[in-house]
Parts: C-alpha cells; sequence; structure tokens
C-alpha cells in the first residue's frame, strides 16, 4: 500500500512538472538567431480514463502487462497513465529523447518507455541506438499516448495482444527519400524485448521475452495518404515462470518413464521432451496498414497477423477499420475490430496406457496455458472525441464486445471456454504537452 | 421580391467568404532552387520530421505559433486538417520518438526574417506580406 502511494506522489509530480512546463514553456518561439534545434525540451502526456464492462465474468485488459482485468465496475486500470518526456538536441546532428511511463493498471510502477540516442548520418538517413518505439502495428508506437490517438485506446482486439510490447532495446536505420509526389521511408531494427505477463485468470504471472529481432517497415506517404507494410520476426519468444518450471520438470519425467517401458519408445520420449516450455516459439508479426485522412475525414484500416511456428499456438489474424470526422472540435467516430486465432493441429501426448493418466494430466495443463494466451474476439464500437481547449480532449466511447474466450473469469470455480457478449462504456480525459 | 433578397443574401455571404479568406504565399530562402512546388510536396516538406527539398537539400520549415489564425488557416488549405487535428498528429510524431514538428517564429515579420536567413528553410506569410527577400514557391487560395 505504502509503496502504491509512493508511486503515486511520483507521478502527481511527474504530472505537476509537465504542468509547470507548459505554463513556462508552451509556445515560447524559438529565438530569432536560432536555425535549427538547439537544447532540452519537456513534454507532457496524460490520460484519465475510467472504464466498465456489463459482464461480471467476463473482463479485458489493455495490454497483458495489466494487472486487474476491468470488470463490470467503474476502473481507471484500462486507460489511465501518464508519461514525461525530455529530449536534447545538439543543434546539429544528434539528440537524445528519454520517456517515462506509468499505468494504473500496473500500480504507477515507473517504466522507461524510450531512451534512445538519434544520430542524423545524412538529411535522408537516421539511425537511433537505445530503447525506440515498437514498430511491430501501425499505433504501437503511440499505445500509451490517448491525446495522439482519436479514439478512447487502439480496438482491443488488434491491440491487446501486442500492447505489451511497446518498445524494443536495440537499434533502428531509417530512410527516407521524396518520389514524384510520394515519401518513401524504409526502417530497418533489431533488438528485444521484455515483459512482465499477467495471465487473464490472474493464476500466475510470466516473464515474456522476445530475443533476436529483426525486421523492416515500409512507408509511403503522400500529403493525406499513409500506407504501411511492415515486418518483425523474433526468432526466440520464449515465456517463463515457476509453473512453466514445473510443467517442464514433469514433461521430463514422463519422458523417463516411457523409455524405462521400454526402448522402442525413444521417439515419444523425445517428442514429450520437445514438449517443454510449450509457448515458446519463433514469433512473426506482420502489420499492413493504410490511413487516409481527406479533408476533416480519418479513415484507417488495418491488417495484422501473428504467426507462431509452433503448430498448437497457431496463428493471430486481426484487422481494424476506423472512421473520424471532425467538425470543428468535435470528432465523432466508428470502429470495427476482430481477431481469430486458428491453430493447425492440437497438441497431443500419446504414451503407453500405464502413463495415460499422468500425460492427460500434462496434457490439460498445457492447453490452458495456450488459452490463456487466446484473445479471440471481435468489437464494434462508437465514441466522440471533444477538443474542448487546446492540448486537452474529452472522449466517450461505447463498444460492444464478443469474446471467444473471456478474457477473466471472475470466479476461478466457472473456469471455462464459453462465448462472452458484453458491452464497455469508457471516459477518458487527454492531456498533452 | 423574395427571389431577390435570397440572391442579395447570397451574394453578401460570397462578399464576407471572400473577405476572410487569405491568399497565402509559401516562401522559400531566395537560394532554392525549386521554382514552384505541388501542395502535395509542400505538406511533405512540412509534416514529415527530416523530409528534403526535391534534390535532396535539408529543409528547414518554419511554423507560427499553435493558436495563430494564419496557422491553422495554412494547415486547413494545406491539408484540410483543423487545429484540434494537427495538434493530435504532432502528438503522435512527439511521442513515438520519430521526430519533430516544425521550428516556431513568433510573427509574420520574424517568418520573412527566418526564412530569408536560413538556407534550405520554408515558411509561409499573407501574400501582401512577402518582400523581396524571400522566394515564392506557391500560393495557397
Amino acid at each position: 500500500m505504502a509503496l502504491r502511494c509512493a508511486r503515486v506522489v511520483i507521478v502527481g509530480a511527474l504530472f505537476s512538472l509537465g504542468i509547470t512546463a507548459r505554463s513556462d514553456a508552451s509556445d515560447t518561439p524559438a529565438p530569432p538567431d536560432e536555425a535549427t534545434r538547439r537544447g532540452a525540451a519537456l513534454h507532457g502526456f496524460a490520460t484519465l480514463g475510467a472504464a466498465r464492462g456489463t459482464d461480471e465474468r467476463s473482463g479485458v485488459v489493455h495490454s497483458f502487462s495489466q494487472k486487474r482485468p476491468t470488470f463490470d465496475r467503474w476502473s481507471v486500470d484500462l486507460d489511465t497513465v501518464v508519461g514525461g518526456q525530455l529530449e536534447w538536441r545538439s543543434g546539429g546532428a544528434h539528440t537524445l529523447i528519454v520517456q517515462g511511463v506509468a499505468r494504473a493498471g500496473t500500480d504507477f510502477e515507473p517504466d522507461l518507455a524510450l531512451a534512445f540516442w538519434r544520430f542524423q548520418l545524412a538529411p535522408q538517413v537516421a539511425l537511433r541506438l537505445g530503447r525506440i518505439a515498437s514498430p511491430l502495428f501501425y499505433d504501437t508506437d503511440i499505445i500509451n499516448v490517448g491525446y495522439a490517438n482519436t479514439m478512447v485506446r487502439s480496438p482491443l482486439a488488434t491491440y491487446t495482444k501486442i500492447n505489451a510490447i511497446d518498445h524494443l532495446d536495440g537499434a533502428d536505420l531509417s530512410f527516407m527519400t521524396p518520389v514524384r509526389r510520394w515519401l518513401i521511408g524504409a526502417q530497418l531494427f533489431a533488438g528485444q524485448a521484455t515483459y512482465d505477463h499477467y495471465t487473464w485468470d490472474n493464476a500466475s504471472v510470466l516473464r515474456a521475452r522476445a530475443d533476436d529481432i529483426r525486421g523492416i517497415a515500409l512507408t509511403a506517404v503522400s500529403n493525406d495518404l499513409k500506407i504501411r507494410l511492415s515486418h518483425t520476426a523474433s526468432e526466440r519468444f520464449s515465456m517463463r515462470s515457476r509453473d512453466i518450471e514445473r510443467l517442464n520438470e514433469a514433461l521430463v519425467a514422463l519422458a523417463g518413464n516411457v523409455r524405462m517401458l521400454s526402448s522402442a519408445h525413444e521417439r515419444q520420449a523425445e517428442y514429450i521432451e520437445s514438449l517443454q516450455n510449450p509457448l515458446d516459439s519463433r514469433a512473426v508479426y506482420t502489420s499492413l496498414s493504410a490511413a487516409w485522412s481527406p479533408h476533416r475525414w480519418h479513415l484507417l484500416a488495418e491488417w495484422t497477423r501473428l504467426s507462431s511456428d509452433r503448430p498448437w499456438v497457431g496463428n493471430t489474424d486481426a484487422w481494424q477499420l476506423v472512421m473520424a470526422r471532425a467538425t470543428g472540435e468535435v470528432t465523432p467516430y466508428g470502429f470495427v475490430s476482430r481477431q481469430t486465432t486458428r491453430r493447425s493441429s492440437s497438441m497431443s501426448i500419446n504414451v503407453p496406457a500405464a502413463l495415460a493418466p499422468y500425460a492427460a494430466t500434462i496434457q490439460a495443463t498445457i492447453e490452458r496455458d495456450i488459452e490463456r494466451t487466446d484473445l479471440s474476439m471481435r468489437t464494434l464500437g462508437v465514441g466522440v472525441r471533444w477538443d474542448f481547449a487546446k492540448n486537452w480532449a474529452l472522449k466517450l466511447q461505447a463498444e460492444r464486445l464478443v469474446q471467444d474466450v473471456p478474457l477473466a473469469l471472475a470466479d476461478p470455480a466457472t473456469q471455462s471456454r464459453s462465448r462472452s457478449n458484453s458491452a464497455l462504456f469508457s471516459i477518458a480525459l487527454d492531456w498533452m504537452h | 421580391m423574395y427571389r431577390l433578397r435570397h440572391t442579395m443574401l447570397a451574394a453578401w455571404f460570397l462578399l464576407c467568404a471572400n473577405a476572410r479568406a487569405t491568399e497565402i504565399a509559401v516562401i522559400a530562402h531566395p537560394d532554392t532552387s525549386v521554382a514552384s512546388i505541388s501542395v502535395t510536396t509542400i505538406a511533405n516538406l512540412f509534416l514529415v520530421s527530416n523530409a528534403s527539398w526535391p534534390g535532396g537539400a535539408v529543409v528547414i520549415p518554419y511554423d507560427l505559433p499553435d493558436g495563430s489564425t494564419l496557422r491553422s488557416e495554412f494547415y486547413e488549405k494545406l491539408t484540410g486538417r483543423s487545429a484540434p487535428q494537427m495538434r493530435l498528429y504532432w502528438a503522435r510524431i512527439i511521442f513515438s520518438g520519430s521526430g519533430a514538428p516544425p521550428l516556431q517564429v513568433e510573427s509574420t515579420p520574424a517568418m520573412l526574417q527566418r526564412v530569408a536567413a536560413t538556407r534550405g528553410a520554408i515558411g509561409y506569410v499573407p501574400r501582401e506580406q512577402v518582400d523581396n527577400r524571400v522566394k515564392v514557391i506557391a500560393i495557397l487560395h
């Protein structure tokens, strides 16, 4: 409790710092003799958001890192966040940026969202080293910044599964050049990412780690149209916890027992051993998006795929369509989104009859762990954004969520696969400087 | 009589609309090799960090302060986006760490002075305020 209070105080201080900076530095024009950027600048953002669902059994989370799902009571855990960003520019080719973020859903534990050094190698080529924003999908680089999103948040069906990877530790090299009426850009990136993964029933916490990430994002920009394609592979995506360790020990023991029964079962034993760390895989993230903003309109279409080389983990396809139209300070919007996970085969453990009950228990444990990562759902929502003052926005949003597998169940005794059809209401006050 | 009143009313609205519309000159440093430029290219130069002139030279865009009427009109004519939409746009750029909005100058005289003094610079002023220190590369109606 004391720790949480201390975090709230720190977050409050950070927010105050942002407000102070706003009053001191807001809109201060560059000195007349300054031709290039030089010196430090402080930016901040905050969202005070509350959301509630209508199903006491089924909860929703912003990302796998959120500690407590939001059920049928008003909660600030889904959207409330505060962040500060410090920039230093040399006036030449060098820039340093550090951004800290604290979300209510993680008890305001401060997180270093960005921390990189940027070097402009040439007018059209830049290198960044350090912690950079995630380039996996269209919105992953601003996932914590409510003000920067027309809506309260990017659709849960498309983004919940990816939001926890909001930054990469590594480097990127970006290149941009004009081609006729287009600006064509390429971003090559590499690195790794880690996060704490809370299962939907809050039964366990896993340490998720995506290693050896390599990817490319291509963009084409022409005034009001932006097309983006990104392809990212993590050669080793792993999830570790005490429960996984126990499962591994059980698999090794089972494999040993199979060998003891007969040397003819060697291949079966090897297969059982290969099931250790069942959630580990080579993960590939692909996103194709088009954002079009003709006069006062904003249209966004995105298709994404998360594929795994483990057949029982399967491939997750998702898409979103967003439409908004600004009329003065008021922007009504609507969206539809869907995520589906398809498994090419279910995992099965075939053992001699004497070991079947033991194997069945292990198999059930693995299948439960796999189901905990399945967020198949579809959403349909409407909302309105009101930019009632400079750098402030108020949003109201209502959506219908149909979850094929409830993300969280209030009563552990009733845990089972079932479809949940519920509504989610949100109100958010966004600020940025 | 009824039709005449409507016609006069429509004409009055049209006159008012024309009187309010400002022609905005997009200006550049006089050494800029670009003679004229499309609206799409101008938008790219202002909206995309580290964009470059056709030909590859570094571009340094200048902006008026947020809240300035001319700035709102400029982006409205250039992109069709309102001031709140532009703030949302820049929030994405700033907080994703992918760039920074253009440098700000305090007034149109300062804009003329900065663009005239800075190689690669681009800015905007009301057409009637243009002087011979800068090069006009486009007019936004």
